[in-house]
């Protein structure tokens, strides 16, 4: 195939609710080509382009709102070139979008050359200037990415698969893994991934984040008047979410009598709201998570055995950062491109020394704590380059002396047998300690020992620097 | 589209034709949701196209299917205009009433 001239240069976004469509263009492209990114609505779009930018975006005119999107889109990326692909007997709808400033438009059904040559005419016609401002390297490759999920190991590519699995049928997930490891994230992946679902809401509540009387009026809405302070009726998050997906974040947090309503919302998709006695029927798709082992929780009595197996039918364990260490390039990239554009900085590269730290650091915190440290770098940043300078400090010196620390114990001399002996319970707490991100309870029920001893030997060896509480 | 000079008549007929322009505006909707699996696959055959030997059997059999999504589409087109053109009566019709 002959590939068009500057191909590799364009980079174009395709903005279609049709699956199908978005697919056969999408392929299209790439074999001519180009490089191509996909938004399954104009919101998404927008979204996309705060992301990074696009030369070229092929934009799918039906509904009597797509012109005003078109507007917006447009206004986000002004040197971008809007080709419009529309119906055959939506002619007018395209006419209106040339108004707000698009390049073309294309009546459906369209040969391919036909939107290759459209495609050419606007690269062409893009100024060299323009086509600079766009950087020719890509920020994330596309198959690393997953509706927002970055997947760049073979962990992560497992979650995908199963989200691909199940994405479209009506089965309740469980997301269970350390705080901050992108449970939300893979619950939005898995709402844009349901076909039947991914246009309506997605309504997320954390259940650990609100007060008891509150909380049941939030899931299930409530009447005029049903308990003091109600002035008006008000719908619940289930019911806002109809159609569409419900979040419960922190889900061993709910309060027992509500797990038997939301047991009954699983089984039976009806609910009432507080103080009404009228049954509502909802067909809402339920995601929890919780950073906690639930099923320990079953066992305390703290958690309804029903409930467990009824959120439990598919459950997704989110590995912690540090078990996936060969993720954190591609976040790092992501992150730096996320905020380098939110704060209009350019940043050129991450330094090596600085990928190297953040390669050693056992990331307690997970992706959150990333991602904030990677803000705070953008922020700090003055010459483009992210260096050891622009981390924190704690970061640097805990990633360097933990390595540092582990092999000069091993060259030193030592002499009297007592010492000989300490150094390798030493070096292995050590170890214990770096692999659990500094956490001592974590450490203590590793090595075996409660966390008076484990705090004891910390003092004993000088390693209370490396836990959690050194931490800022 | 009915028509009648028949003063007493008018309100039956303008009934009727909404009916009718309901119908054609369903219809509208309808092709516009049948475009989409149309103009996809004939993408994905043009793509298979180039995948394929020359001559072969496979081929044929993608060529075949092109020229009955070709039929599809024009097929589609002509319930298009004619979806159009009861919508821009109804227009019409509510004009002159009014």
């Amino acid at each position: 195939m002959r590939y068009p001239e500057n191909a590799g240069k364009i980079r174009i976004l395709l903005v279609n609710s049709d699956e199908l469509v978005q697919k056969s263009l999408y392929e299209m492209l790439c074999r001519s080509g180009y490089e191509a990114d996909m938004a399954a609505s104009g919101k998404e779009a927008i979204t996309r382009l705060n992301e990074k930018p696009f030369h070229i975006i092929l934009m799918d005119i039906n509904e009597a709102d797509d012109p005003k999107t078109l507007w917006k889109i447009k206004d986000k990326s002004r040197s971008a070139a809007v080709i419009v692909l529309t119906s055959y007997g939506n002619v007018e709808m395209a006419v209106e979008s040339i108004k707000k400033g698009a390049f073309d438009y294309l009546v459906r059904p369209v040969q391919d050359n036909r939107i290759l040559s459209a495609i050419e005419r606007a690269a062409s016609e893009m100024s060299a200037n323009e086509r600079a401002a766009v950087p020719a390297k890509r920020v994330l490759r596309e198959k690393d990415k997953f509706h927002g999920m970055i997947c760049a190991s073979e962990k992560s590519d497992r979650i995908r698969s199963l989200i691909e699995r199940v994405s479209n049928s009506k089965t309740t997930i469980l997301l269970h893994g350390e705080s901050g490891t992108g449970k939300r994230m893979i619950a939005h992946a898995i709402h844009k991934a349901d076909k039947k679902r991914r246009n309506r809401a997605f309504v997320e509540i954390s259940c650990g984040a609100l007060p008891r009387e509150i909380i049941e009026s939030e899931l299930f809405g409530h009447t005029r008047g049903a308990f003091t302070g109600a002035i008006s009726e008000r719908k619940g998050r289930f019911e806002l979410a109809d159609g569409g997906t419900i979040l419960l974040d922190d889900i061993d947090s709910l309060p027992l009598d509500l797990q038997v309503k939301l047991l009954r919302v699983l089984q039976q998709k009806e609910f009432e709201k507080v103080g009404d006695h009228r049954t509502i029927k909802v067909d809402t798709r339920v995601i929890t998570t919780t950073n906690r082992d639930i099923k320990k929780a079953v066992e305390e009595k703290q958690f309804r055995e029903d409930l467990y197996y009824r959120i439990n039918v598919i459950s997704i364990h989110v590995p912690a950062l540090r078990e996936r260490k060969e993720e954190l390039p591609s976040f790092v990239r992501h992150f730096v491109s996320l905020y380098s554009s939110e704060n209009d900085k350019k940043i050129k590269h991450v330094d090596p020394a600085a990928l190297d730290v953040i390669k050693n650091y056992n990331w307690p915190g997970n992706i959150r704590e990333l991602e904030n440290i990677i803000e705070r770098a953008v922020i700090l940043d003055t010459d483009g380059i992210i260096a050891l300078d622009d981390l924190p400090e704690i970061l640097v010196h805990r990633a360097t002396t933990f390595a540092a620390e582990t092999t000069a114990i091993l060259k030193s001399t030592l002499n009297s047998l007592k010492d000989v002996l300490k150094e390798p319970e030493r070096v292995h707490i050590l170890r214990v300690l770096k692999e659990v991100g500094g956490n001592k309870k974590k450490a203590a029920n590793k090595l075996g020992i409660n966390r008076t001893t484990l705090y004891n030997k910390l003092k004993k060896y000088g390693l209370l620097a490396y836990t959690d509480s050194d931490k800022k | 589209m009915v028509k009648s000079n028949d003063r007493r008549d008018v309100n039956r007929v303008v009934v009727l034709n909404r009916r009718l322009v309901a119908m054609g505006k369903i219809s509208a909707d309808i092709i516009n949701e049948l475009y989409n699996p149309i103009d996809a696959t004939n993408r994905f055959i043009n793509l298979a196209l180039q995948t394929v030997e020359e001559d072969s059997q496979g081929r044929q059999f993608l060529l075949e299917s092109k020229s009955g999504l070709k039929k599809m589409s024009l097929l589609l087109k002509k319930l298009d205009s004619y979806a159009k053109k009861m919508e821009k009566e109804l227009y019409e019709i509510s004009r002159k009433r009014r």
